[in-house]
């Protein structure tokens, strides 16, 4: 009975260190000033109050916040789409080099991102990208070798009878790839979705270095701004990261089973 | 953090290979001159962004690091010269030796702390599911603005930390600002995002263990923590592999939270690697050495990673078709 | 963005997207009118200008201003970036210390066609943005550093600002003086007294902390030192006098113990401008052009001082800034236009009676002055700094790459970890590393 009390302490213990700064963040985002300055940080300031994050909305971070909605619609159904052709392709369809190319594609995942920042900067300066959405969208808009991977691995996985069967009646690759594969592929298209969701939402350095302007401005980079100016005021910043924070958060909590499928789908169950 | 999994495709290579093999020659060919053509078509955007996006570039820093080139000058050839120059250069051997500092501070905490988790949570356990949704979410959290978060609760007189600290009677350090904090204050944002995330992955690998070897060595009389050693543990093996290889992936990139918390100080204690990358190339614009700098990363990491699958090769049976 | 296969790619991707796109990536020159683009990096004065804009757009039919406001340290990140690309913005603040990397690296557009009657602006400020006898940028403004400090915290402590704050190597003068007494650990002891807490103090009376423009290049120049050797030269602030000044700026916290330790202030941090809105230092050294970051918040009395006067008398940094027009600006003409719009009285009587900055163009301080004393604050010191003895911030090239370093550098120097010797001699030597 002790050690099953001394189990949940625990559990409760490590839940609360987890949340704790989100639980922070929500408390100072709804105080005013005052009420920061008399109250322990970890007390609410009562009554809550919504100025900060209209005040912060309206310094631009609506404007960020629709940009970085837009780059990571892009991004997201950019990924899925030819993340699922070209992964089909390596799964289930054989051609001349098929093997090559995907150790290569293994390979360029060992790229570290901060690697190509550099000479990605130096393309998009060649190629009048730089300060465009283009400029910020396209190296990840074509989908990412990790993504490949994943749904390579789902595709090997399903049965191929279904598949074979759709041949004999004469189906194309095209029609058996989006009517009998695909409905069938969408936990792992959930997945995929949501991690590109949120490695697209929480991207930094390529925007930070690619865009200036408010029309391409992230929130990511829109916050790390608020660093640079004269004091962080901590109401205006923790009002800036709930709105940055509350959107994964939500999405977390809808679609959690799927980042759970993650950790199937890379083949570890 | 960078999601990779090469090294597990690493060895479904040789799978497909066998498989291909085995489909048999006549009809592998007619098959190939049947279907090749919408197959390229399949993979060419993809193919066309892994060439352009990740290939050309890691061509174009290697081409660089050969070439003196401050931005608004031309580039010239040198050369080895910023090859020299780095084996000169303290600062950035230093910042190597801070990135692997970082990343002993943070892997290991977070291995064993997921791990510690997992099996907690693998008991018989009221609301796995809800203490397991609070374990990851800070996983998802963006880095940039929990780096923000943290730092405004590292203050050493207005923060969250210290203020709790100053109720159990202890007076916190500058967490941030002390040059023997900074990195274990950084770390320990690692290792608070990415513990939960790391217990998801062990978790599924515990209950993939059968129950029955646990029976059978219960029998033998073995002790819990023995069993904990010689079975749980090895068979482990597969899922520790990945996990330490992308959580060490993601540790020595780390960037944004560096950015956020310290901007490479105090005294350049929390300058890691690609932070001096992206200082020596976005602040001072040396492109030339930035890349020699950005080269050295990626020679690390590829090391790095090498080591861990010759370590784990021995270890594990892995199989990922 | 003109290649087919990115098109046929972006009709996958949905309309929405593709309209945004080139909404943006369109150069604006269509159907006869202009977009320029505007940067600047002060977020307060993004209102003000937002106003010249509409005067601005009004005055110029055709011709639209986006205004694009970066934080200081992004700022010159991206414009160096995009300079390298090719994609600078058309009109754009400059500042001194990083006039010499861009004009000679022939990104600023030569002004001369504007005709300006440099003689009706602040001389120091024209003098500044002039390069081998051509002007690059039309004066804006001068920002000048004063004393603020927190009335309240004076009254309480029984204490009268001096009529004239001194300093000198040795800590005498009124400066350390003042400083003591309005200094308090939690008993109310001052540092001076038996039993003070260095370790517990609940108010300073001083911020002395590692930040160039407001802090130890004011000691350097007050105390004989210099900066540079010459305009475009070396950096020559790890001599003798410089060293001094240096070490009484490290004392203030570490040895007198009346500024916050530099663990709490050193940049990236910027702390000391809350505490000093939280009440808790009462003597803030800071640029005119931080009034409307720091008065709307103050829960006190803000009162404005000149700056201590050192063993050289006083001199105060004095920081002009200009509108630059990028010299590969697709629509030159019309950004010429909108600079001399800029210089011009209607755009700087704008800013100063907004109470945003001093504007280059003489005769507007007034209005100033009118602003901030409507609010409550007599900031005439500011002014009448200005017409005594300054400095200018370094101006050689290379600064853009230095200024980092040499923050780094002297972080550990507030920190005690280097001696004001061995850090300005290293800053020195970084820097001189990086002019060219």
């Amino acid at each position: 009975m002790v050690k099953r009390i001394a189990l949940y302490l625990t559990l409760a213990a490590g839940a609360l260190v987890s949340v704790f700064p989100y639980l922070l963040v929500v408390l100072t985002a709804l105080k005013t000033p005052r009420q920061l300055n008399r109250t322990e940080p970890w007390e609410p300031g009562l009554p809550p109050t919504l100025e900060n994050l209209d005040k912060v909305l309206h310094s631009g971070f609506a404007g960020y916040l629709g940009n970085t909605l837009l780059m990571t619609a892009a991004l997201t159904a950019g990924q899925l789409v030819f993340t699922t052709f070209a992964a089909y392709a390596f799964a289930r369809l054989r051609f001349r080099g098929r093997d090559v190319l995907f150790w290569l594609y293994v390979a360029t995942m060992m790229v570290p991102s901060a690697v190509t920042m550099i000479p990605l900067f130096l393309i998009m300066r060649e190629l009048h990208l730089v300060n465009t959405w283009w400029g910020l969208l396209a190296p990840y808009l074509l989908g990412t070798p990790y993504g490949i991977f994943l749904m390579r691995q789902f595709f090997r996985a399903l049965p191929a009878g279904l598949e074979d069967a759709a041949r004999i009646d004469g189906a194309g690759p095209l029609t058996i790839l989006l009517r009998i594969v695909l409905p069938l592929s969408r936990p792992a298209l959930g997945t995929l979705a949501i991690i590109t969701v949120i490695t697209s939402w929480n991207n930094f350095m390529w925007p930070l270095i690619i865009t200036s302007g408010d029309d391409t401005k992230v929130v990511t980079v829109g916050i790390a701004g608020l660093k640079g100016s004269i004091g962080v005021d901590p109401n205006q910043m923790t009002a800036a990261a709930l709105i940055a924070l509350v959107p994964m958060v939500a999405v977390f909590i809808a679609f959690q089973r799927y980042i759970v499928r993650s950790v199937v789908l890379t083949g570890l169950k | 953090m960078t999601s990779s999994a090469d090294h597990l495709a690493g060895q479904a290579g040789p799978t497909s290979a066998v498989e291909a093999g085995a489909a048999g020659r006549p009809s592998r060919l007619r098959r190939l001159r049947r279907s090749n053509w919408y197959a390229y078509l399949f993979v060419a955007p993809s193919l066309f962004g892994v060439f352009a996006f990740l290939l050309l570039p890691l061509l174009i820093v290697l081409g660089l690091s050969l070439f003196h080139w401050e931005l608004l000058s031309s580039p010239s050839f040198a050369g080895l010269a910023n090859y020299r120059r780095l084996a000169g250069d303290g600062e950035t051997w230093h910042s190597v030796w801070v990135t692997v500092l970082f990343v002993l501070l943070s892997i290991p905490a977070q291995t064993v702390l997921g791990l510690l988790l997992a099996l907690l949570l693998n008991q018989r356990v009221k609301g796995v599911a809800f203490y397991r949704a609070l374990f990851v979410v800070p996983w998802m959290a963006t880095p940039i603005v929990m780096g923000l978060v943290w730092t405004w609760i590292f203050d050493p007189r207005d923060g969250a930390l210290n203020k709790l600290l100053g109720v159990a009677g202890v007076s916190g350090p500058d967490w941030l600002t002390d040059p023997s904090w900074a990195l274990p204050s950084v770390a320990m944002v690692n290792v608070w995002q990415y513990s939960g995330y790391t217990m998801l992955f062990f978790l599924a690998g515990l209950q993939g263990i059968p129950q029955e070897l646990y029976d059978a060595a219960a029998t033998d009389g073995a002790s819990p923590v023995q069993r904990f050693f010689q079975i749980t543990l090895p068979l482990l093996n597969p899922t520790t592999f990945f996990v330490t290889v992308t959580n060490l992936l993601g540790a020595f990139q780390i960037f944004d939270t560096v950015y956020a918390m310290t901007d490479g100080g105090p005294s350049g204690s929390t300058e890691v690697l690609n932070f001096r990358i992206f200082e020596t190339a976005f602040r001072q614009f040396d492109f030339g050495y930035a890349s020699t700098l950005a080269a050295l990363l990626f020679l690390l990491i590829l090391a790095v990673t090498l080591a861990q699958v010759r370590f784990f090769a021995k270890r594990t049976t892995y199989d990922l078709s | 963005m003109k290649s087919p296969r990115i098109r046929t790619i972006a009709a996958v991707l949905g309309a929405a997207l593709v309209s945004t796109a080139t909404a943006c990536g369109g150069s604006g020159d269509s159907g006869g009118s202009v977009t320029l683009t505007y940067r600047l990096w002060d977020d307060q004065q993004k209102a003000g200008y937002a106003k010249v804009m509409a005067a601005f757009e009004k005055a110029n039919p055709g011709v639209r201003v986006k205004l694009e406001q970066l934080p200081y340290d992004q700022y010159w990140t991206k414009m160096t970036a995009d300079a390298v690309a090719g994609t600078a913005p058309d009109v754009f603040w400059m500042q001194t210390s990083q006039f010499p990397e861009f004009v000679t690296k022939g990104i600023l557009a030569d002004l001369g066609a504007l005709k300006l009657d440099t003689s009706k602006y602040n001389a120091n400020v024209v003098q500044s943005y002039t390069y081998k006898g051509k002007l690059y940028g039309v004066p804006k403004d001068f920002g000048i550093v004063g004393l603020l400090y927190n009335e309240d915290l004076f009254k309480k402590a029984g204490v009268t600002m001096p009529d004239k704050l001194t300093w000198a190597p040795d800590g005498s003068g009124t400066l350390l003086e003042t400083a003591r007494k309005l200094t308090a650990d939690d008993n109310g002891k001052h540092p001076d007294q038996p039993g003070f807490d260095a370790g517990k103090v609940k108010q300073y009376g001083f911020a002395s902390w590692n930040h160039y423009q407001t802090q130890w290049m004011n000691w350097v120049s007050s105390n004989g030192g210099k900066l540079v050797d010459k305009p475009f030269g070396k950096y020559a602030f790890n001599d003798a006098a410089s060293v001094q000044a240096l070490q009484f700026g490290v004392d203030l916290v570490n040895k007198y113990h009346v500024a916050p330790p530099a663990a709490q202030t050193n940049p990236p941090s910027d702390k000391i401008n809350e505490m000093f809105k939280q009440g808790r230092v009462a003597m803030f050294p800071a640029n005119n052009a931080l009034l409307p970051f720091v008065a709307p918040g103050a829960g006190f009395k803000i009162g404005v001082a000149s700056m201590p006067a050192g063993p050289a008398g006083r001199v105060v940094n004095i920081n002009g800034l200009s509108e630059a027009v990028y010299a590969r600006s697709p629509h030159k003409e019309a950004a010429m236009k909108l600079a001399r719009f800029l210089g011009g009285s209607e755009a700087q009587k704008i800013m100063a009676d907004g109470g945003y900055v001093f504007p280059a163009l003489n005769g507007l301080s007034q209005g100033y002055l009118d602003y901030w004393k409507q609010k409550g604050l007599d900031v005439s010191p500011f002014l009448e700094e200005s017409r005594g003895a300054t400095f200018n911030l370094p101006v050689t090239t290379g600064f853009t790459a230095f200024e980092n370093k040499l923050n780094q550098t002297f972080n550990d120097m507030y920190l005690g970890k280097l001696t004001p010797q061995q850090a300005a001699d290293k800053a020195v030597h970084d820097g001189d590393a990086l002019v060219k």
